[in-house]
Parts: C-alpha cells; structure tokens; sequence
C-alpha cells in the first residue's frame, strides 16, 4: 500500500528524495503489480488534463463582482 | 481635512483595487469551475465565488504580494465552502471513510494485466462521463483530485488550504484516481468498449 501510494507521488513528481525515486522507477519497470498502478494513476491524471471541461465563469458573474467591489469602494 | 482624508483613503482603495483587478480577477474561472464541481450547482458556485471575491478584497491588503494569489483565493473559498455554504446544506456531505475503505477493497490492484491501460481505453466517453465521474466521488477526494489533477496544485498547496496533512492528500489522491478509473472503466464497459479480456483491477 504503502509503494502504491507512492507511485502516486511519483506520477505528480513529488517525491524529493532520489533513492526512493530510483525504487520506484526501478519497481515499476520490474514489478507487473506496480507498473499496472503507475499506468493506471498516470492514466487518470492524463485524463482529467485533458479532456476534463472547465467552464468559464458567466459575464453576468464577473460583472456583478465588479459592480459590488465599485460599491464597495464608493460606499467607503 | 476630513473631505481629505476620506478621498485619501478612496484613491487608497481604488489604487487596491487596481492590483486586486491584476492578481484576483483572472482566476475566477477556476475558482468558478472549483465551486460549481463542489456544490452541484450553478446558482450555489455563483454565490460561492461572490462571496470568496468580496472577502477577498476586503482582506486584499493582507495578501502578501508575489505569493500565489491563486492559492490564496482558493483557501478563503475553501473556509467559505465549509463555514457557509456546508452549514446551509441539510445534511454536510460527510465522508465515509468505512465505505470508501470497503470499495477500495473490492478493487485493490490484483490484475496484472496493463495492455488495457496502454490502449486509449477511454476514448469512448464523453467529456460530461468524465465530469459526471468525478461530481460522484465523495467530497473529500473530490477536493484533492481536482485541485491536483485539474488545477496544478502541489501536495504542499493542496494540505495548507484543505489543512491535511500531506501524507493524507497523497493517499486521498492514490485513492480518487482508483476510484475515478474504475467508475470510468464502467462507463467504457458499457459502450462495449473493453474486449472483457481486461479489467477495472
């Protein structure tokens, strides 16, 4: 569990340490359990960067923010 | 003086207002995009990032300049999600971490097969499969895969403004990104996209 979590680390590049780096490197090139993890975490994160839809705040949003904060400033 | 002073302070506020229109304004659409996947709804991620928008202003000459404003308007949305908006909703979304443990169980990584992860597995789904996928992942690792995986957020950045600790965000994340592919790898099974030859495991 454990290493698994830390294949996350290492498909977010979070990992500092080069030791576990080169483990968990070496792990996933040799280990069928652990390469299936990295592929299946670094599938996801593929995903989610690229074909996850943002949606873009409505003008009707960012106008009213606007107009409140003015209020605010005149109202001070 | 008085009139002074008052127009002091109001070229003071639109100076503010100034740098607050630079830093502030143009991550409203992530934080919109963050308030709409956490509350489900249109009208609640609009009053969500209203308010964020407002208390962040008021509080704008405490931001430390060259820090990352975004990070910042995202911890005071987070504070606003949870002190406001959870306490209206009937029932705060709570997380069970029992079920989660169980349904992380029941797909624990015993399949060894990966040609299935190499093959583009998910091209059969559409963007709102994948938007509906994670909208269901309960709300805590809703949370830390989207400021993760979505907007760019380091492990460090996620623990400060969720306030985990870092070892928790990784293994919310390890967890989300299991859950995520197995919910997604349904969808895909159902359009008979997978051969049956490989599994969610």
């Amino acid at each position: 569990m454990e290493t698994f979590e830390e294949i996350t680390s290492y498909v977010d590049n979070e990992l500092k340490d080069q030791l576990i780096i080169s483990r968990i490197s070496l792990l996933i090139d040799q280990d069928c359990m652990c390469k299936a993890e990295y592929l299946r975490q670094s599938c996801v994160k593929e995903l989610l960067k690229s074909r996850f839809c943002k949606s873009k705040a409505p003008d009707y949003l960012i106008q009213n923010i606007i107009s409140e904060l003015q209020n605010y400033i005149n109202s001070r | 003086m008085e009139f002074n002073k008052a127009s002091n302070s109001n070229v003071k506020l639109k100076k503010l207002y100034e740098e607050f229109e630079r830093e502030a304004i143009p991550h409203m659409d992530a934080l919109y995009n963050f308030a709409l996947k956490m509350t489900g709804d249109e009208d609640d991620a609009d009053d969500l990032v209203q308010e964020t928008y407002l208390k962040a202003f008021r509080f704008f000459d405490k931001f430390e300049k060259g820090t990352n404003c975004k990070a910042w308007l995202f911890r005071i949305m987070k504070n606003s999600y949870i002190n406001d908006y959870r306490k209206q909703v009937k029932e705060p979304n709570k997380v069970d971490y029992e079920d989660v443990q169980n349904f992380y169980e029941n797909i624990k990584s015993d399949e060894v097969e990966t040609k299935h992860y190499e093959q583009d597995v998910f091209s059969s789904l559409l963007d709102d499969e994948i938007s509906k996928a994670i909208t269901d992942l309960p709300e805590d690792f809703r949370t830390v895969i989207i400021l993760s995986d979505i907007e760019g957020f380091t492990y460090d950045e996620i623990a400060d403004f969720v306030d985990i600790p870092v070892g928790t965000v990784r293994s919310r994340l390890h967890r989300a990104r299991k859950m995520l592919y197995s919910q997604l790898y349904d969808y895909a099974k159902l359009k008979g996209f997978t051969d049956g030859s490989s599994s969610k495991r």
